[in-house]
C-alpha cells in the first residue's frame, strides 16, 4: 500500500522517502513485517511494540534478537512521541515506523519532523555514536547512567546509546521539508 | 505504612510496596510515556518509609524489559535505598532475570557497581 499523493510539498518528500524505503521489500525473503504511519502516542506505541513481538514470535526469531528489537523500537517510538514536531498535512503528523525482515537481519525505520535549528546539533550527536566503538559506548552509556537524570520533557540522555548498543549499525539523515523542518530518518540493523 | 500498589499495565511494571508483609517487588515491563512521574509516586513512598528506619529492606526486581528513561528513574529508586542503606537499614536487593536475557542480567549489574548495594541475582526458572 503506497501512501496517497499529496499536493503539499512536505508530504510530497515525506511519501517519497517512506515508498523508497518500501520498494526495496517486495520479494519473499525481503517484506515489510510492522508499519505504521502518522499519529503516534502512547497508546499507539504499546499497540505497535506488542506487534512486533508477535509478528517476531511467528516468524520463530530468538527471544535475544526479538528483545533487541522490541527495544529498538520503543525507543524509536518515544523519542518521535517526546521530542517530533507536529508537522503534516491535514493534521497527519510525518511520522513513519517500518520493520523489515531481511535474509540475515532485520531493520527498524523510523522518520519524524524536527526544527531545521536542531539538525546540526543531532546530526553531530549521531555521528559520534556512529564512530564510537563497542566499548565507548558502554562507557558513555555507564557516564550517562552515573550522571543522569531526566529531563523536563523525561529524555534520559540514554535513548540513542541504548540504540545503538542494542543494533548492529545504525544510519540517519536528513531531507530538509521547508524553512522551518527536515525529516529526521534512523535506520538500526539488527542481525538475525 | 500504608501498602502501596500499582497494577501491571501493558507498559508499566506491577509494583507492590508493603512493609507489613515484608513484600516489596516490582515485576513486568517499564516503559511508561512518563517515567518521571510515574515513579515519582514510587520514589516518594520510600521516602516516606525511610522516615519509619525500618531495620530491613529487601526490594525485589523482575523486569523483562526498561526504557532508557525508566533505566534512569530505577536508578533514583535504587539511590533511595542507598539513602536507607546510609541510615541504618540493612538494604538488599532481589535482581531476577530469564536464564537466556544477559541484558536484563547486565542491567543489574550496572546498578550494582553504581549503588555498591548488596544484589542478590536469580535466574528465572
Amino acid at each position: 500500500m503506497d501512501l496517497k499523493k499529496s499536493s503539499s510539498v512536505e508530504h510530497g518528500i515525506f511519501t517519497e522517502k517512506v515508498n523508497t524505503i518500501r520498494a526495496a521489500y517486495k520479494t519473499e525473503d525481503k517484506k515489510i513485517i510492522v508499519s505504521h504511519i502518522g499519529e503516534l502516542d502512547q497508546r499507539k506505541i504499546n499497540t505497535l511494540s506488542s506487534l512486533v513481538e508477535a509478528q517476531l514470535e511467528h516468524l520463530k526469531v530468538s527471544k535475544t534478537t526479538t528483545k533487541k528489537i522490541f527495544n529498538v523500537v520503543i525507543e524509536v517510538l518515544q523519542n518521535i512521541n517526546l521530542h517530533g514536531e507536529n508537522v503534516g498535512v491535514d493534521e497527519i503528523p510525518l511520522n513513519y515506523l517500518l520493520v523489515a525482515r531481511n535474509a540475515s537481519d532485520f531493520v527498524v525505520y523510523a522518520g519524524n519532523a524536527v526544527p531545521n535549528e536542531i539538525v546540526k546539533k543531532l546530526e553531530d550527536r549521531l555521528k559520534r555514536i556512529q564512530s564510537f566503538s563497542t566499548f565507548e559506548l558502554k562507557k558513555q552509556y555507564m557516564d550517562v547512567l552515573t550522571n543522569g537524570s531526566l529531563s523536563e520533557k523525561g529524555g534520559a540522555g540514554l535513548g540513542f546509546l541504548t540504540m545503538a548498543l542494542k543494533a548492529n549499525e545504525i544510519n540517519f539523515d536528513f531531507i530538509n521539508l521547508n524553512d522551518e523542518f527536515s525529516l529526521f530518518s534512523i535506520q538500526l540493523k539488527v542481525l538475525k | 505504612m500504608t501498602r502501596f500498589e500499582l497494577e501491571e499495565t501493558s507498559n508499566t511494571p506491577h509494583i507492590i510496596f508493603d512493609s507489613e508483609a515484608s513484600k516489596f517487588s516490582i515485576e513486568g515491563k517499564s516503559f511508561p510515556e512518563d517515567s518521571k512521574e510515574f515513579y515519582r509516586r514510587v520514589i516518594d513512598w520510600m521516602e516516606q518509609y525511610k522516615a519509619e528506619k525500618p531495620t530491613a529492606l529487601s526490594l525485589s526486581f523482575n523486569l523483562f524489559y526498561l526504557s532508557s528513561s525508566s533505566i534512569i528513574s530505577v536508578k533514583q529508586l535504587l539511590l533511595k535505598l542507598v539513602d536507607l542503606q546510609n541510615q541504618g537499614t540493612k538494604v538488599s536487593v532481589t535482581w531476577k532475570y530469564d536464564h537466556d536475557d544477559d541484558d536484563i542480567k547486565k542491567t543489574g549489574e550496572d546498578y550494582q557497581q553504581l549503588t555498591k548495594l548488596n544484589f542478590i541475582y536469580k535466574v528465572n526458572v
